[in-house]
């Protein structure tokens, strides 16, 4: 498909983005920082109590966490959604009888949750920083702040892989699926390093390509230094994102060619 | 018409091609940043070990919904792994006895298996550890612990065996026949508690004792309980060895004036000795006379006595 | 350009079946073209293909063979998009959007600035009829007649040159399908050309010069309705007669071929042309029966119909 004008090729992006993140919004699905926030209170209250003093840590690792928990489930379940329930609810067919292309309208929802996420994790991470105040932890901010922007860097590759998915497979599927990534994603790494230690060449194969092909979630894993007040040096933080961007165009890419070819029937 | 119909066909495919070159270019790109960004991860420090986090956990009781038997679970997997990777991470010339513990600092055990059997007070296999290693750290920590064990279980014949043996290994054997006693008065307790209480005022410091002891031990309470009752029997027999040998070492300086050039020179004196149920010295093919765990005596000329490299501390103790 | 739209030997196969591959040809080797300027309605029953036409020309579906332009461009060619409008059949849109949002949304995305994104959705969301205090409400509320409109709006947001409406009355009330084919016969005066499928005849009647009849996913006739129309010249009526039984007439209904029916309101006599009115109402005056009305029987198109598609 041609594009219908190149000055016109990232606005529309752009629109379909924000429409994306107004859907987002009226779906609700940001109250769920309502829920985080109770959470984070009740814990910068009562964690005082259960770590015998070491409640900066604790506040640390547990909204860390829960941010990409929180995160996850959003760009799993919001993500196989995304481009699947249009579809199913035929709010394509207009889309596509204006000047949109399919790549257009794919990378638009896309950003469109990577927006939503954003939003969401900025705001946890606000939340995150309001309880360290509170417990006396202001001298880990940067650390924090730092951890937040790796679980958003993994969130953006979450949502890429429920979209891919989603390309080709049923909702429910798909959900299954990325959930599967998630976790693998997470193992990759020692899965690779237990296959070496195992010694023998078709595990060491077998695990070399699974730690390449999938996304390597546990590079994103910054929570556990940022308790201890740590920081990434700008060689990682470059990695990384590199890392990231190159993942995600790939499976965009993946998933743009499958769309691209589907029938809406 | 069908110029349109090949046009559209040939750009599928020219959008297939410049997929598969993207792919290819991007698998590079993956490879290279992957491996750049997992060398350049920051570590967690060595001593997130021994953070104090978590240590309150018992306060959870109540607030879990029912999950108190799964916590009380992890913190016992904790206490495990504390202790294992203190171990391996210990440096390379420590010498770690079991009697002994404290050059480790494993300042956390205690802490933990106190958490996992507040949650769970009847968690048998977290005291029959604590019994085990507790007195290498900490012995009245150890009473402590055992007796609380027996205040949660009191019909419970084994925490009084636990709580004996702690007073046992401290030479406290009057403490140590008090518990035996009341412990054989318990439901279910097993006629050796009878005897036990009964050697302990009689001849508590003997081998025979010590071995009666760790072969209960290894037959109950949990594998960890029964490596180190294992590790423990092994040790008497090697001790039990060594006295041999030694005793005959002596004879033989005795007659010649020198002492042996090679532990070989006595092998067929030692094969009149009786072992302790009649076992019998072990020798490799080459003639060697090896420990329980199948190492070669080392012999020590100057002294003209034997040591043993898998139980450095048997021998020394005695 | 002469054609606005051309289609050319466009056939479609949907796979059905989930292990087992079949094919339903639901389009075989269609070819048609429509000229700029006037109301083109394409015709056919329920699963003849209409829907499958109107979704391959707008990108939706890829064809299995064949090809189509419009606008002089082929149908993959995405910027044609911008000079035309489409209102699918039982429209649906985000239901988190009010209309006007709506209307907004797709108005930014042809890029239109905001001024003018105001004013194009007022000037049509009124005259689709909708009334100005449900512009505000979320389409989730809105009941399927209220949609059809919302959809007729939408596609017009762009002033397109071409207009695609897939039965663009379906579940309107008789009020609002007055005002629909109000709002067609304007478009066609103000200069855009209007394709739209349907298979209520009367809307065809009303509004269409030309017509394509579908049968079965091939093309059964197609031409200027007055053309088509004039090959079964033959005009029926229908005479309504009280204070008699069916039986008085039932010896003049049998020699002379009309058709004789019991209404409601008394009898009902059909007769195939205008020259046999007179005898019609001589017979019903002879068996003393009071007249209640003659009336032209719109029975032609339907014939037609019935003759070109098989279904009624
Ligand atoms: N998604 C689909 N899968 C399989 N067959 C379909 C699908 N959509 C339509 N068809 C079949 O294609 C034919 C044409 O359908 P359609 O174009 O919707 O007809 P119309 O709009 O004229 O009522 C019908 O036989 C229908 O059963
Ligand atoms: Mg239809």
């Amino acid at each position: 498909m041609r594009r219908s004008s190149n000055t016109n090729y990232f606005s529309q992006i752009f629109v379909i983005a924000k429409n994306a993140f107004r859907e987002a919004v009226r779906d609700r699905i940001l109250y769920n920082l309502v829920v985080f926030v109770l959470l984070l209170t009740g814990a910068a209250i009562f964690l005082g109590e259960l770590t015998a003093g070491q409640e900066v840590r604790t506040i640390i690792n547990l909204g860390l966490n829960a941010i990409l928990l929180f995160g996850a489930f959003i760009a799993i379940f919001v993500g196989v959604g995304l481009v699947s329930k249009e579809i199913e609810k035929r709010t394509v067919y207009a889309i596509f009888a204006k000047p949109v292309t399919r790549p257009q309208f794919l990378i638009g929802k896309y950003l469109g949750l990577c927006l939503t996420l954003l939003v969401n994790t900025a705001v946890m991470g606000i939340g995150v920083t309001l309880a360290l105040l509170y417990v006396g932890g202001g001298d880990r901010l940067a650390s924090v702040w730092a951890a937040v922007f790796f679980v958003f860097l993994e969130l953006c590759v979450l949502t890429a892989v429920a979209i891919t998915f989603s390309s080709f497979s049923t909702p429910a599927l798909s959900a299954l699926f990325t959930f599967f990534i998630f976790v693998i994603g997470h193992f990759s790494s020692s899965l690779r390093e237990f296959a070496a230690a195992l010694g023998s060449a078709g595990a060491k194969a077998v695990f070399g390509t699974i730690y390449y092909v999938m996304p390597n979630l546990s590079l994103y894993g910054f929570r556990t230094q940022a308790a201890y007040g740590l920081l990434p040096d700008a060689a990682a933080v470059a990695a990384i994102t590199g890392y990231t961007i190159v993942y995600i165009a790939i499976l965009l890419s993946i998933a743009n060619f499958i769309f691209s070819r589907r029938n809406f029937k | 018409m069908n110029k349109a119909m090949q046009a559209d066909r040939s750009r599928v495919r020219l959008s297939g091609v410049m997929l598969a070159v993207a792919l290819l270019i991007g698998s590079c790109a993956v490879y290279f940043l992957s491996n750049a960004a997992e060398a350049s991860r920051t570590p967690v420090p060595g001593s997130a070990i021994d953070d104090d986090l978590s240590l309150e956990g018992k306060r959870l009781k109540g607030f879990v919904f029912g999950a108190e038997g799964l916590i009380a679970d992890v913190y016992w997997m904790q206490s495990l792994q504390y202790l294992g990777d203190k171990f391996v991470n210990a440096p390379a010339d420590q010498v770690i006895s079991l009697d002994d513990l404290r050059p480790l600092n494993p300042r956390l055990l205690y802490p933990y298996l106190d958490n996992a059997t507040d949650l769970d007070p009847g968690f048998m296999a977290a005291y029959s550890y604590g019994a085990t290693v507790l007195p290498a750290i900490d012995p009245e920590t150890a009473i402590k612990f055992t007796k609380k064990g027996i205040a949660n279980n009191p019909e419970n014949f084994r925490l009084y065996q636990y709580l004996g043996f702690i007073y046992w290994k401290l030479h406290r054997y009057d403490e140590a026949a008090a518990a035996y006693e009341r412990g054989s008065e318990q439901p279910d307790a097993p006629p050796f508690m009878k005897a036990m209480a009964a050697f302990m005022a009689s001849n508590a410091g003997s081998r025979e004792t010590a071995r009666a002891m760790y072969r209960q031990m290894s037959d109950s309470g949990d594998q960890q309980t029964r490596i180190n009752a294992e590790y423990r029997l092994n040790e008497l027999d090697a001790e039990e060895q060594m006295e041999a040998i030694n005793a005959k070492l002596a004879n033989y300086q005795e007659k010649n004036g020198s002492c042996v050039r090679s532990l070989k020179d006595i092998v067929p004196a030692l094969g009149a000795v009786k072992l302790a149920g009649g076992a019998q010295f072990q020798q490799t093919a080459a003639g060697e006379i090896v420990d329980p765990q199948l190492a070669p005596y080392i012999l020590d000329g100057s002294a003209c006595s034997v040591h043993s490299t898998s139980f450095p501390k048997a021998g020394a103790n005695k | 350009m002469e054609y606005i739209v051309e289609i050319q030997d466009l056939s479609k196969d949907y796979e059905t079946g989930f292990w087992k591959k079949k094919n339903v040809r639901a389009l075989d080797g269609l070819s048609l073209s429509v000229e700029p300027g006037q109301i083109f309605g394409f015709l056919g029953g329920n699963g003849a293909g209409k829907t499958t036409t109107i979704k391959i020309l707008m990108g939706l579906l890829f064809p299995t063979s064949g090809t189509a332009r419009i606008l002089g461009r082929d149908i993959a060619d995405v910027s044609m998009h911008r000079e035309i409008g489409y209102c699918p059949e039982n429209p649906y849109f985000y239901d988190y959007l009010t209309a006007s949002e709506l209307m907004n949304y797709f108005g930014e995305i042809f890029g239109l600035d905001s001024r003018r994104r105001k004013e194009r959705s007022a000037e049509l969301l009124t005259k689709v009829g909708l009334a100005e205090k449900d512009w505000n409400k979320q389409l989730r509320k809105y009941s399927k007649g209220m949609l059809q409109r919302v959809g007729l709006a939408q596609s017009l947001i762009n002033d397109p040159k071409i207009v695609f409406l897939d039965e663009p009355m379906s579940g309107l009330d008789p009020m609002g399908r007055r005002e629909i084919r109000e709002l067609i016969a304007e478009l066609r005066s103000s200069g855009t050309t209007v394709f739209m499928s349907t298979h209520i005849l009367s809307d065809v009647e009303a509004l269409c010069e030309r017509v394509a009849i579908l049968r079965r996913g091939k093309l059964a006739a197609t031409g200027r309705l007055e053309d088509l129309l004039a090959s079964s010249e033959q005009q029926a009526f229908e005479i309504s007669v009280s204070g008699i039984s069916a039986v008085a007439l039932s010896s003049f209904a049998a020699s002379s071929g009309a058709e004789l029916s019991e209404k409601p309101t008394g009898i009902s006599l059909q007769v195939d042309s205008e020259s046999e009115i007179d005898a019609a109402l001589k017979a019903v005056r002879a068996s003393g029966g009071k007249l209640l009305s003659v009336q032209p029987i719109r029975q032609s198109l339907e014939e037609l119909f019935v003759e070109k598609t098989g279904t009624a």
